[in-house]
């Protein structure tokens, strides 16, 4: 009897420790899973800011991005229009060289002269006077056959008369009417700036074949 | 009854540390919380620095190799311009003295 007892006391702590047991395992359960919730909460309020640290981010990375393309394609796309330039610029002074060799030769003579009736076409024909420059004026121009080119070409009758006007330029003349109103300048320079926007276009295309 | 008063003690025993650790987990809730959603905020400006710091070497590398193929584009203008600069000139010539 004495043993059933004993054995029933046992029994009773035994149940009793193990009750203990599991209410501290609950308990600790519990304090997990409220610790967790409390994370999870946490991340959770965080997230419309990650979203949004992020999102700003992205957004910043894209433009600065988009600028940085921007301008070093800005950049590359101006490297190589100035270097086009340039190399289009170099051919108009080679040009320029060459005009200011020309009137050192024998040819050039022969090319004024051509200047000189072309431009007496263009205004058709007339009375002019022609504007050379300082060396020029001493060359033997034939006046009166260029007089006659024109004419001919123009059918008015034509007289040409060396001015004692002088230009600076390099080569060419200015071919005026009688009375100044009509100026027709087709000195090298001025050829030259008249028409350097076609000759960039030109230049450009055999140049960079 | 010795036993059942010593079950009871260990039971309230148990409650007693039950409900400690309810208060210690409802004191820590919050920093917990906190921790959390500083943790996922810091986490977050990380990746956005990451984010910007890789876009911003991806771009310097692409923008790098742009400018290299614009140095490499100029250096064949050049040698194009080297062939064809008499050409160029001789027809600048051509037109000024046939066009005046």
């Amino acid at each position: 009897m004495e043993s059933e007892a004993q054995k029933i006391t046992e029994q009773i702590l035994v149940d009793a420790r193990e009750d203990a047991k599991s209410i501290i395992v609950e308990a600790r359960k519990s304090a997990e899973l409220m610790m967790e919730n409390q994370r999870e909460m946490g991340r959770q309020k965080a997230a419309e800011r990650v979203s949004s640290i992020l999102s700003k981010a992205t957004s910043e990375a894209d433009i600065a991005r988009g600028m940085v393309f921007t301008d070093i394609r800005k950049k590359a796309g101006w490297m190589i229009l100035s270097e086009k330039q340039r190399l289009i610029r170099d051919v108009l002074d080679q040009v320029r060289l060459r005009l200011e060799s020309l009137t050192k030769t024998d040819k050039y003579l022969l090319e004024l002269e051509k200047i000189i009736v072309d431009a007496g076409i263009a205004l058709g024909g007339g009375k002019f006077q022609v504007v050379l420059n300082k060396q020029d004026s001493t060359l033997p121009l034939k006046l009166n056959a260029m007089s006659k080119a024109i004419s001919e070409k123009t059918g008015n009758r034509t007289e040409l008369e060396i001015s004692k006007e002088r230009t600076d330029a390099s080569g060419g003349a200015v071919i005026k009417t009688a009375d100044s109103k009509i100026i027709l300048d087709n000195t090298f320079e001025a050829m030259l700036e008249r028409r350097e926007r076609e000759l960039r276009l030109k230049v450009a295309k055999i140049l960079f074949r | 009854m010795d036993a059942e008063r010593e079950a009871a003690k260990i039971l309230d025993e148990a409650k007693a540390e039950a409900e400690k650790i309810k208060k210690e987990v409802e004191a820590k809730a919050q920093s917990v919380f906190t921790e959390a959603y500083e943790e996922a905020i810091s986490e977050a400006e990380r990746k956005a620095a990451e984010l910007r710091r890789t876009a911003k070497e991806n771009a310097e590398r692409e923008a790098k190799s742009i400018l290299q193929e614009a140095e490499k584009e100029v250096k064949e203008i050049q040698e194009k311009a080297r062939k064809n600069l008499k050409a160029a000139i001789d027809i600048a010539l051509q037109e000024i003295l046939s066009g005046s």
